[in-house]
């Protein structure tokens, strides 16, 4: 799975500390998340989708071997 | 995550001075053979005996509880550790959570495999013995490794 978190946190000027006590998670899963090792829950993704006023389908994409 | 049964956050450094503790005192009492006097109890017991020893069941025995008190508190600071709230306990502590479980139960069941096809006798039960804690020695070790490991990647 592929996601365009660490590009729309950059257009906003985030840090990945503010951005997770936004959404209610640690930074190591903002890291994760970004780094692709980790994909989030649905409930997760859609709040992400919601604070960067997106679609989940912008910030998260299927991947070739998905 | 609120559906998981989870002690709290300050529950976790208690359980590991119980852990460290009972750990210390459980590997001395085990290579100097000691047992403490005071803790020479009589015992309820659903089933005691042995080769030589006469069989009691649903009765009362004499013994010595240092070795059960000691893995009890090992085995709960086990628990206190393992199932305590982290700091940022979130989805992905979860997700860190069940892989740590898998290690265990996978390494869980090599060990089994293992102690059945290579010790015998009295090394065999001995060996149970040790497997009984592999379960949750595991967990807390991997969950911690995992947990350290995130910390640093992320810094």
């Amino acid at each position: 799975m592929k996601n365009q978190v660490r590009i729309f946190r950059a257009k906003t000027n985030l840090s990945q500390e503010e951005l997770a006590q936004a959404l209610g998670v640690s930074r190591q899963s903002i890291y994760a998340i970004e780094t692709a090792k980790y994909v989030p829950s649905t409930q997760l993704a859609l709040k992400m989708a919601s604070y960067f006023k997106c679609s989940v389908e912008d910030l998260f994409q299927l991947d070739e071997d998905d | 995550m609120k559906n998981l049964l989870l002690f709290p956050y300050t529950f976790r450094p208690i359980g590991w001075v119980i852990l460290i503790l009972s750990f210390a005192i459980g590997l001395l009492g085990t290579v100097l053979q000691w047992e403490f006097d005071c803790l020479d109890w009589k015992v309820f017991a659903i089933h005691a005996g042995g080769i030589l020893e006469k069989d009691v069941f649903l009765g009362w025995v004499d013994d010595n509880v240092t070795n059960e008190l000691l893995g009890l508190f090992f085995l709960l600071g086990l628990m206190l550790v393992g199932f305590s709230r982290v700091q940022h306990e979130d989805e992905y502590t979860i997700q860190m959570r069940y892989n740590a479980l898998m290690w265990a139960a996978w390494t869980n069941c090599l060990l089994m495999v293992f102690t059945m096809v290579f010790f015998y006798g009295t090394s065999y039960w001995f060996c149970m013995l040790f497997n009984m804690y592999s379960v949750m020695t595991i967990y807390v070790l991997r969950f911690g490794y995992l947990l350290h490991k995130s910390k640093n990647q992320s810094l």
